[in-house]
């Protein structure tokens, strides 16, 4: 029983570690110094209620 | 059945994978050669040749589909094809026949996967899913040991783990050494992973991971074992920041060993003063006095598994009152091995790639120290240092310096190495030629001189 909950801990680590891996190595790039993934800026509003009027065209 | 066919689901899913990301055969492939699935599966896996596939597979995908930005070779690079090269060329003048090539199949095979890694492992998310592979792919075995021993307090030669008979990591001395070497990775990895989820517990689960290895180890009652981590305690120490509380986790630790192991455990580690009385340990010693004696004569070693020559003379005793002749004792050792086996040329080799990378490691901690984007990089040189020290020094009793789980962590910090290097030079040289197309570095020149552009068909890639 142990063994198998040995095997299975380590087996479902190993899947998610792949999968998340191959996920994210093609998200951050290689060699940069900040190996963080950067979310783009958040936006304020919809459509055009939080425009500048200038923006609004 | 359902364990094998689960098994069998996950070897699929490397294969899978790793036909769009060939790094992941690689890894495919640690995980094979560490965890064994082959030894547990009753179906299927245990019928094909899984390390073959695997191993095939990561070098075709490699050089099919992923040649890019590879590492400049160095030193520690070219010494350790060189280290494969040598060992084949002693086979030539070998002593032990077919017993020896028995040896260099998997040696050979160990020394050469272990070159090729450092190729294929080249960003941060392959360096660190590759040191979660090999803790995890350990942790098979050493889960269940460590929760064994807590329940039952371990035992010598007491198998508690996956794996059967008494060779790879059923054989206590294998697994208590490399059990120790994941202790300083894990913690590594408590602290910097990206693979993981950021939840609050995560980091504990890692702590809990490494104290299951340590529990592990000490549960084998291998001798090498408490000097692995008498060492592993002094260098992670040195290594700390909060040297304060280190302290105080070590002298608990060390406290806990004592208090709750069996007197068996006191009275099994107690015989490394007694070593003239003690059979094995004298015997050791003898074996040592024969390699110094046998390398005299053959300095070009004898080739794998040459210890089936030897022979030793013990002392008279209670049994054998007039004495008695063993002979083709193991090396039970890393250098008297590599020694008797390879010769002064490839101790000297082994030497200088251990030490080597131990000190490009001390040089990139050093180095990183001060950087906040490089501390994981920091971090990662002081687990690899301070697992490759346990290696050297539990080693000193165990003959496994062929095993592959030191020369990972060799690939590992040439993997490192090489990517502090293209980490610095990418910033401060700029890509040009061809190898600028498509490169995402601001700094590239593409053929036609026209600054940081070209990477936008490929967002957030470098190459």
């Amino acid at each position: 029983m142990l063994d198998l909950g040995g095997i299975m801990f380590s087996s479902l680590i190993m899947l998610f570690v792949i999968v998340r891996a191959v996920q994210l190595d093609r998200i951050i790039p290689w060699f940069q110094r900040k190996s963080t993934v950067t979310e783009p800026p958040a936006v304020k509003g919809r459509g055009k209620q939080n425009l500048r009027p200038w923006q609004r065209g | 059945m359902l364990r094998s066919l689960w098994l069998l689901f996950l070897f699929v899913s490397f294969l899978g994978l790793g036909t769009s990301a060939p790094f992941v055969l690689a890894l495919g492939y640690v995980w094979v050669d560490t965890f064994r699935p082959q030894d547990v599966a009753y179906i299927v896996l245990n019928q094909i040749p899984v390390a073959m596939i695997m191993g095939a597979g990561a070098f075709g995908a490699y050089f099919a589909m992923d040649r890019r930005d590879p590492p400049r070779p160095n030193a520690m690079s070219t010494l350790h094809v060189l280290m494969a090269v040598w060992v084949t060329v002693t086979m030539t003048w070998g002593v032990a026949g077919s017993f020896g090539w028995e040896k260099w199949d998997w040696a050979f095979k160990s020394l050469v996967f272990s070159a090729f890694v450092p190729l294929v492992i080249r960003s941060r998310i392959q360096i660190e899913a590759f040191a979660q592979t090999y803790v995890f792919s350990l942790a098979a075995n050493f889960v269940p040991f460590g929760v064994k021993t807590l329940i039952s307090g371990g035992g010598y030669g007491t198998n508690l783990g996956l794996a059967q008979g008494n060779s790879g990591l059923s054989e206590g001395g294998l697994l208590s050494t490399v059990c120790l070497m994941a202790v300083p990775l894990a913690l590594f990895l408590a602290k910097h992973s990206l693979l993981m989820p950021k939840i609050r517990f995560m980091p504990l689960a890692y702590w809990g991971v490494a104290g299951l290895a340590t529990v592990c180890a000490v549960g084998t009652y291998q001798r090498s074992a408490l000097v692995g981590l008498v060492v592993m305690a002094f260098f992670m120490f040195l290594r700390s920041k909060n040297k304060f509380i280190y302290g105080i986790i070590i002298a608990i630790g060390a406290a806990a060993i004592i208090y709750l192991m069996s007197g068996a455990w006191s009275a099994r580690i107690s015989t490394i003063q007694d070593y003239q009385n003690e059979n094995s340990a004298y015997t050791r010693i003898l074996v040592w006095k024969w390699t110094l004696e046998y390398t005299l004569t053959h300095p070009l070693g004898g080739g794998f598994n040459s210890y089936v020559i030897n022979s030793v003379t013990l002392p008279p005793n209670a049994a054998h009152p007039g004495g008695y002749t063993e002979f083709g004792r193991a090396f039970h050792s890393i250098y008297f091995e590599v020694l008797g086996e390879q010769g002064w040329p490839g101790l000297i080799m082994f030497l200088t790639i251990a030490l080597g990378t131990m000190a490009s490691m001390r040089r990139i901690s050093k180095k990183t120290r001060k950087d906040p984007d490089l501390a994981w990089a920091g971090d990662l040189a002081d687990a690899l240092l301070v697992g490759i020290s346990v290696f050297l020094s539990a080693g000193a009793f165990v003959g496994i310096a062929f095993q592959p789980m030191f020369w990972y962590f060799v690939a590992m910090g040439i993997s490192l190495n090489a990517y502090i290097w293209r980490v610095e030079n990418q910033a401060a040289k700029p890509t040009v030629g061809w190898r600028a197309q498509g490169s995402g570095h601001p700094g590239a020149v593409p053929i036609g001189g026209r600054i940081g552009t070209a990477g936008a068909a490929l967002p957030g890639r470098n190459r």
